[in-house]
C-alpha cells in the first residue's frame, strides 16, 4: 500500500526526547489517491469539462457567424430540431449499422487470429509479431489505403474479378455496401490488438484442461465453449466496450476513406455531425446533435455492462 | 477393474526419449506408484496409459485387449490431474456431470451417481461452488468425485496433492489409499514426493531417464534398492552413500577408503574385491559411539530436532556428507567430531560402474 510519511524538520528539542517515538503522520489512502490525482483531474477539468461545458451552451444558443459574431439563447429548440430531423435519424440508423458490424467483426476476426496464432509451429511463432502490424497504421491511414482498395479502378474487387476471367470493373464502395465495406476495414485495423489480448489470455490456459476435456470426451465445440473460451470472457467484454465506443465516434477514418459517400451512404452520425458544425458552421445545433451521440455512446456501453459485463466482473 | 501390461513402450520426442523400452505390468486392483524426479518419464508412461499420448512403438494391454490405439474413453479410465484441475467457470456438480454427459445414462440415474459420488468424498455441500471458491483440499476432493463417478476400470492420478500443504496432503493420502482400496479399482499414481510413494503404494516403480530402475512393494524398494539411484533417492532422511573400495585383507573384504575401514560382513563378504566401491547405509542403522577401528569419523554440520529423533548431519574428513539418526534431544556443536558405526551386514555394496549390487554368491542367504 503506497503511502507518504510526512517528515518533520529535524528538531534537536525532539530528538533529545528520545523516550517520545517520533510523530509520523501517514496518509490515508484516500489522500494519497487524491495527491497523485489532483494533477491530472485539473488537467482533466480543463481539456474535457471546459469545452463540454461549452459545447452544452452553444447547444442552448443559436450561433451566427455572418453579420457579425451573435449567440442567441433559443433554450431547446436545437435539441427539438435534431429528434425532428430525418437526416439524424438516418446517420443513426448508419452508425448503428456500421457499430455493430465492426464489433462482430472485430471480435471475429480478433478470436480467428488468435486461434491461429497460439497453434502455430515453433518457427512460425515470429508471425505473432507481425500480426500487430495493421493496428500500427493510423485509421487515417487505413481509410485512404482501402477507399484505393475498394475503387473499381484501383481495387481487389476488379483484380478478383479479372482473375477468374471476368472483363469489366468490380466497386467495392457502392450505396448498398459501403458501411459493410468500411466496417471491414475497421475490423482490419482493430482485429490485431484483440487477437493479441485474446492470445495472451490463452497461453495461460493451462494445456492439461484440453486432456481433462478429451478424457470426458467432448467435442470441439464443446472444447472450444467449456476450455478455450471461459478465460477470454473478460477480454471479450472489454473489447466489445472498447470498439463499441471506438465504432460510434470514428470519424477520421471515413473521412479519408469515403467521405460519407457514395451520395450520403456513409454518413454515420459523427460524419453528419462534422457537416453541421463545420460545414454549414451551424454550430448551436451541430453541438445539440453530439450530445445524442454522447448518450448514445453512454446508453450503450451501459447497456452492454448491463447485459453481460455484470457477469463477468471477477470475483 | 483392468490389468493392465505395458509391452516395449518407446516415447521419442525428437531425438530425445522420454521413456525408453518400458516393460510394465500393472495388476489388477493394485495401487502402483510411479516415483521419480522430474522429466523422468513417469507422466508421459501415465499419458500413454490414458491414451492421451500415443507411444512411438510398443503395445499397450488392458486385461489383455490391445488398446494402444484406442482413445482415452474407450479405455474407460479416469484421471485426476496435477493441482485438481477442474473447468473454472463451472460449478463442482457441473463438473462432475461433465464425466458422464456422454456415459448415455439416463439423467435419473446420473444425477443419482453424482450425488453418491459427492457423499463419498464428503463434498456434497459444495456442489453449487465454483473451483475458484473452493479450497484446495475441497478442489482435490471434487477432482475425485468427477473420477469416481464414472466407476472406470482405472485410476490415473498425475501429481494430484503436489499443490497441497503437507499436513492436508497427508490426511488426502490415506483418504485416496481408502478409497482404492474399497473399490479395488487399479490405480496408477505418479508422484515426484517419495513418502507419498512410500505410503501410498501397494508398489512403487522407480523411474529415471525414462527408464525403469525397480519396481516393488515399498519394503523391497526400501530394504533392497536395486540400483545406486534408487539407493539415494528413497527415505528420508536419504541413505548414505560413501565411495570408496573393496580389499582383500588375510582372507577378508575390507571397505576402504579414505575415512575408515570396514571389514565386510553378510552377504557381501563374499564378494570380489572391486577398485571402486559405492556404499550403502541407512542413517537409521548408524550409531554414534566411540572412535576405533570399524568407526566412521564425521564433523557435526547441523543437527535437526525431529522430536522422536534427532538427525545428525555431519561431513566426513574426506568431504562426503551423512547423516545418523541419534536418539531425541541429541545436541552437540556444530564442528565436533563424531563417531558413527553400524553392522556391517547391513551395509550396501555397489558397483559405481554399473549402478547396480555387486554380486555375491548367496546374498539370499544375507
Amino acid at each position: 500500500m503506497p503511502s507518504l510519511p510526512q517528515t518533520a524538520g529535524a528538531d534537536p528539542a525532539a530528538a533529545a526526547a528520545a523516550a517520545r517515538p517520533p510523530r509520523r503522520k501517514e496518509l490515508s489512502n484516500l489522500q494519497f489517491a487524491l495527491v497523485v490525482t489532483v494533477p491530472v483531474l485539473l488537467f482533466l477539468l480543463v481539456v474535457v469539462a471546459y469545452p463540454l461545458g461549452y459545447a452544452l451552451y452553444l447547444s442552448f444558443h443559436e450561433i451566427r457567424f455572418f453579420g457579425g459574431y451573435s449567440a442567441e439563447f433559443v433554450g431547446l429548440a436545437n435539441y427539438k430540431a435534431a429528434l425532428a430531423d430525418p437526416k439524424f435519424w438516418r446517420s443513426l440508423g448508419l452508425s448503428l449499422r456500421f457499430t455493430v458490424e465492426t464489433v462482430v467483426l472485430t471480435i471475429g476476426i480478433g478470436l480467428a487470429l488468435a486461434l491461429v496464432l497460439r497453434d502455430l509451429k515453433p518457427r512460425w511463432r515470429w508471425l505473432r509479431a507481425m500480426i500487430i502490424l495493421p493496428w500500427a497504421v493510423s485509421p487515417y491511414g487505413a481509410g485512404i489505403f482501402f477507399a484505393y482498395f475498394g475503387r473499381g479502378q484501383t481495387g481487389i474487387g476488379t483484380a478478383l474479378i479479372s482473375a477468374f476471367g471476368f472483363d469489366g470493373t468490380l466497386n467495392l464502395i457502392t450505396q448498398a455496401a459501403v458501411i459493410e465495406y468500411l466496417a471491414l476495414g475497421a475490423a482490419w485495423n482493430m482485429a490485431p490488438l484483440v487477437a493479441f489480448f485474446l492470445l495472451a489470455n490463452m497461453l495461460t490456459t493451462p494445456k492439461r484442461l484440453y486432456d481433462l476435456a478429451k478424457i470426458d470426451r467432448m467435442r470441439s465445440y464443446e472444447t472450444f465453449w467449456h476450455v478455450t473460451l471461459p478465460p477470454l470472457r473478460f477480454t471479450l467484454f472489454v473489447f466489445t466496450c472498447i470498439s463499441t465506443v471506438l465504432a460510434l465516434k470514428t470519424f477520421d477514418y471515413i473521412f479519408t476513406e469515403t467521405q460519407g459517400g457514395p451520395g450520403n451512404s456513409s454518413t454515420v452520425l459523427t460524419y453528419l455531425l462534422y457537416q453541421i458544425s463545420f460545414v454549414n458552421l451551424d454550430l448551436g445545433y451541430g453541438a445539440a446533435m453530439s450530445f445524442f451521440l454522447l448518450a448514445l455512446i453512454l446508453g450503450t456501453t451501459g447497456l452492454i455492462y448491463a447485459l453481460w459485463g455484470r457477469r463477468e466482473e471477477r470475483k | 477393474m483392468a490389468r493392465i501390461d505395458l509391452q516395449n513402450i518407446v516415447k521419442r520426442y525428437g531425438s530425445h526419449d522420454a521413456v525408453s523400452s518400458l516393460d510394465l505390468t500393472i495388476h489388477d486392483g493394485e495401487l502402483l506408484v510411479l516415483l521419480g524426479p522430474s522429466g523422468c518419464g513417469k507422466s508421459t508412461t501415465m499419458n500413454m496409459i490414458a491414451g492421451l499420448t500415443e507411444p512411438t512403438s510398443g503395445r499397450i494391454l488392458f486385461d489383455g485387449k490391445d488398446v494402444t490405439d484406442t482413445s482415452p474413453h474407450e479405455r474407460n479410465i479416469a484421471m485426476v490431474f496435477q493441482s485438481s484441475l477442474l473447468y473454472p467457470h463451472l460449478t463442482a456438480y457441473q463438473n462432475i456431470y461433465m464425466s458422464l454427459k456422454r456415459s448415455g445414462l439416463p439423467r435419473n440415474e446420473i444425477e443419482a451417481r453424482i450425488l453418491r459420488a459427492a457423499e463419498m468424498v464428503d463434498v456434497r455441500r459444495l456442489l453449487d461452488k465454483l473451483p475458484g471458491q473452493l479450497s484446495g483440499g475441497e478442489r482435490q476432493r471434487v477432482a475425485t468425485a468427477k473420477a469416481i463417478v464414472r466407476e472406470p476400470d482405472c485410476f490415473l492420478l498425475d501429481e494430484p496433492l503436489s499443490a497441497l500443504d503437507a499436513a492436508l496432503r497427508m490426511s488426502l493420502r490415506a483418504e485416496l489409499v481408502n478409497l482404492q482400496k474399497r473399490f479395488n479399482t487399479t490405480m496408477v499414481f505418479v508422484t515426484h514426493d517419495q513418502v507419498e510413494a512410500m505410503t501410498m503404494g501397494d508398489r512403487i516403480g522407480i523411474m529415471r531417464n525414462g527408464k525403469l530402475e525397480q519396481i516393488g512393494t515399498p519394503e523391497e524398494v526400501y530394504n533392497r534398492p536395486e540400483t545406486l539411484f534408487a539407493a539415494g533417492f528413497i527415505g528420508s532422511p536419504p541413505m548414505n552413500l560413501i565411495e570408496g573400495e573393496v580389499v582383500a585383507e588375510g582372507g577378508m573384504k575390507v571397505f576402504a577408503c579414505k575415512d575408515f575401514r570396514l571389514p565386510l560382513a553378510g552377504a557381501f563378504a563374499g564378494m570380489a574385491p572391486a577398485s571402486a566401491a559405492v556404499l550403502g547405509i541407512r542413517p537409521y542403522l548408524m550409531q554414534l559411539a566411540g572412535s576405533g577401528p570399524g568407526a566412521l569419523p564425521m564433523k557435526v554440520y547441523a543437527i535437526e530436532q525431529l522430536g522422536n529423533e534427532a538427525i545428525v548431519i555431519a561431513d566426513t574428513p574426506s568431504g562426503a556428507r551423512v547423516r545418523a539418526v541419534a536418539p531425541a534431544g541429541f545436541h552437540a556443536q556444530v564442528g565436533t567430531v563424531l563417531h558413527a558405526r553400524f553392522d556391517p551386514a547391513d551395509a550396501l555394496l555397489y558397483d559405481p560402474g554399473t549402478q547396480r549390487p555387486f554380486a555375491v554368491q548367496d546374498r539370499e542367504a544375507a
